[in-house]
């Protein structure tokens, strides 16, 4: 049997891995989406319990601050109005609280979604060519996917606060599974968004930091213009700014001729 | 001597006289037959398809494609996709340009899609040290279908589309290019 040279043996290694850098540059990695989306069921389950129980309290902040402004107690001393006060000071003392009780069950929930989601974006990264991202992209869109990146898209465009934010994406995660052919955009928007309400998370429990010793030492001034922009600032962080319009997604040029022969 | 001169002195005038003559005839007419009249825009490619066969006007051939995409885009409508394929498929078929090149070129102007910009010889990963100018280009890209889908080919459907793909594609690279930095 011939001996193989050492420049054959070389040529021979070359083509193995020349073959196989191309199998794997040419195989659409599958990313798994269900351990992201079980840990976003568990983040929206807990942010389903916070709305009901902040909304009344930011309400009822709200409420006494008109009724100060109504019963002209500016610059008064009486009890009713330093009532007035005090009852507005515990129900945002109360928000507060409420808020930072239920974001310490969240932030771990969510932070294990991003653990989950991290070795799947690296598979977007690392195993995946820019052209194979641009073709899964831009394959053709099903009803049920249109719906998903339509809910996906109007998240990015304007500010539903992390409770709204939380609650649609966990939505938009239910019953999908794996299912539909635009896994990289599902995923890289999950991602995102769970960076992004982290980041919210904890600029909300620095606020909140900063905030609940304040009130604690008896601060009265509960109706000034610094806290009255700080109960904004929460509620906006919180709950969200008006929700706008979803951008519709366009249908696919179906009308084919020769010229389909004549693209990339 | 002086009517060696004389006669000398007349060739050489006579010489120049035919040079310039000659020269003044020629080189005009070779730049006349490869140059476009302006008429309308199927006789326009007509003009170009069938100058493209001659050896010497193939130089010409930049200088098609703008004349005739500027002419495009003062009567834009679906029929010019045809007329600018088969525009290419001559200029490759008369060995102006490569087929790999006119397929670029029509992909960049009249296709939603960006894939004469990508590769499939590098994970998204290693796109990420050069992002900036990937993110340059896509938006470049952006620009040309602008022309050639909107006001070229008047399908503003299809240019919605190009711009939701390069809106989702420019977010999961950014997104991707951060995982791959951490």
């Amino acid at each position: 049997m011939k001996q193989l040279t050492r420049q054959e043996v070389r040529h021979v290694a070359l083509s193995i891995i020349l073959f196989f850098s191309i199998s794997v540059a040419q195989a659409v990695p599958r990313i798994d989406l269900k351990p992201a989306f079980s840990h976003l069921q568990s983040v929206n389950e807990e942010a389903r319990l916070l709305e009901p129980k902040i909304i009344p309290l930011l309400e009822s902040y709200y409420r006494q601050k008109e009724l100060y402004k109504q019963s002209q107690c500016e610059g008064r001393l009486d009890q009713g109005c330093l009532d007035i006060k005090q009852a507005a000071t515990n129900s945002y003392m109360k928000f507060l609280n409420m808020v930072r009780d239920q974001l310490d069950k969240i932030e771990p929930a969510l932070k294990q979604a991003i653990n989950s989601m991290q070795p799947e974006m690296r598979k977007i990264g690392y195993s995946m060519t820019p052209l194979q991202l641009h073709d899964q992209l831009g394959s053709a869109k099903t009803a049920s996917n249109q719906s998903i990146t339509s809910e996906i898209r109007k998240r990015r465009t304007e500010n539903i606060g992390l409770i709204k934010s939380m609650k649609k994406l966990a939505a938009t995660t239910k019953g999908k599974g794996n299912a539909h052919d635009k896994q990289a955009i599902t995923l890289a928007e999950y991602y995102d968004s769970s960076k992004t309400m982290l980041s919210l998370i904890t600029e909300i429990n620095t606020n909140i930091s900063s905030q609940l010793p304040f009130f604690q030492t008896g601060f009265t001034e509960i109706f000034n213009d610094d806290v009255l922009s700080r109960v904004d600032d929460m509620r906006s962080f919180v709950l969200g700014d008006e929700q706008e319009s979803p951008i519709p997604i366009p249908e696919p040029n179906l009308e084919e001729d020769d010229f389909n022969q004549w693209i990339l | 001597m002086d009517f060696i001169e004389d006669r000398q002195m007349k060739i050489l005038l006579l010489t120049a006289l035919l040079t310039s003559i000659t020269a003044c005839t020629t080189v005009p007419q070779k730049q006349a037959s490869c140059n476009l009249h302006n008429t309308n825009l199927t006789d326009l490619f007509t003009q170009a398809e069938s100058n493209l066969q001659y050896t010497y006007c193939q130089y010409a051939f930049d200088d098609y494609q703008q004349q005739l995409m500027s002419k495009a885009k003062g009567e834009p409508g679906m029929a010019n996709r045809k007329l600018f394929t088969h525009f290419y498929e001559t200029a490759v078929n008369q060995s102006v340009i490569s087929k790999l090149d006119a397929k670029k070129t029509l992909t960049r102007y009249f296709s939603p899609r960006f894939s004469d910009l990508l590769t499939k010889h590098q994970a998204n990963c290693g796109l990420s040290k050069e992002q900036d100018k990937f993110f340059s280009s896509m938006q470049i890209a952006m620009q040309n279908k602008r022309e050639g889908l909107i006001e070229i080919l008047g399908d503003t459907q299809s240019y919605n589309q190009a711009a939701a793909l390069y809106d989702d594609f420019i977010f999961v690279l950014a997104v991707t290019f951060d995982t791959c930095r951490s």
